[in-house]
């Protein structure tokens, strides 16, 4: 089974922004968007990826990518 | 307006801590009164009146089994302790408090094992009968709780990591 890559650290690097200054525009801790940015997050809520897409100005295509190789989180 | 009840989950806990503390003083006691127990036993109809076992034979067909079943009732003892502590942490579902369960029902079924073996070996046949069968049920129960927790852990790791 395949698996969805996260590039916001790519996207946050083109973007020149912090993970503490995407954090609080987004409204969740540094922590949590750490976990996402590092590829361990399980899952996403919408708001979320709504409120990261509104920051980054890009589209969940732009953060999103699924890989048909790769392994499924566990 | 409700009233808040007496028992919340932290009294429950403690509650559960103190009789796990109480259990395991009954199988220090237990251990240290065992063969005397046994001796005033063989003393006592009906067991005065078995044929072609000693005093000795009896405790030791009776009394081996019986420790080994002890020594399983206090490891479970202390790994449910230690469970109850870390669920007063509030760290429940975890990975090592699945270990614990899983390590509580292999007691559970060495239990029934030594239990076999006092059926077969000692004269208290029934007694070790009933306690094979109440420690093997217990060991299936503690299995199935182990998968519920396994599961429940899961749920909360896809919980924890939903961002």
């Amino acid at each position: 089974m395949g698996s969805i890559n996260v590039h916001l650290a790519v996207l946050m690097a083109a973007r020149r922004i912090g993970v503490a200054e995407l954090a609080e525009q987004v409204g969740i801790t540094p922590a949590n968007l750490s976990i996402l940015k590092n590829d361990k997050a399980r899952a996403i809520r919408f708001s979320t990826l709504a409120a990261i897409c509104q920051a980054l100005g890009c589209q969940p295509g732009d953060i999103l990518s699924f890989d048909k190789e790769g392994n499924a989180h566990e | 307006m409700d009233r808040p009840h007496f028992w919340t989950t932290r009294r429950s806990t403690q509650l559960t801590l103190v009789a796990c503390w109480i259990a395991l003083g009954g199988a220090l006691v237990c251990a240290v009164g065992l063969i005397p127990f046994l001796s005033w036993l063989r003393g006592t109809p009906p067991w005065s009146n078995l044929p072609d076992i000693g005093l000795a034979q009896m405790i030791i067909r009776t009394a081996l089994p019986l420790y080994g079943q002890l020594a399983g009732g206090v490891m479970a003892l202390i790994l449910l302790l230690r469970l109850l502590l870390d669920i007063r942490r509030e760290a429940i579902f975890t990975a090592s408090n699945v270990t614990r369960l899983r390590a509580i029902s292999w007691c559970g079924l060495a239990i029934m094992v030594f239990a076999l073996i006092g059926v077969f070996t000692s004269p208290l046949r029934p007694v070790f009968a009933l306690l094979a069968l109440i420690a093997g049920f217990l060991g299936l129960v503690m299995r199935v709780v182990k998968n519920v927790i396994d599961n429940a852990r899961e749920l909360r790791e896809d919980a924890d990591y939903t961002i």
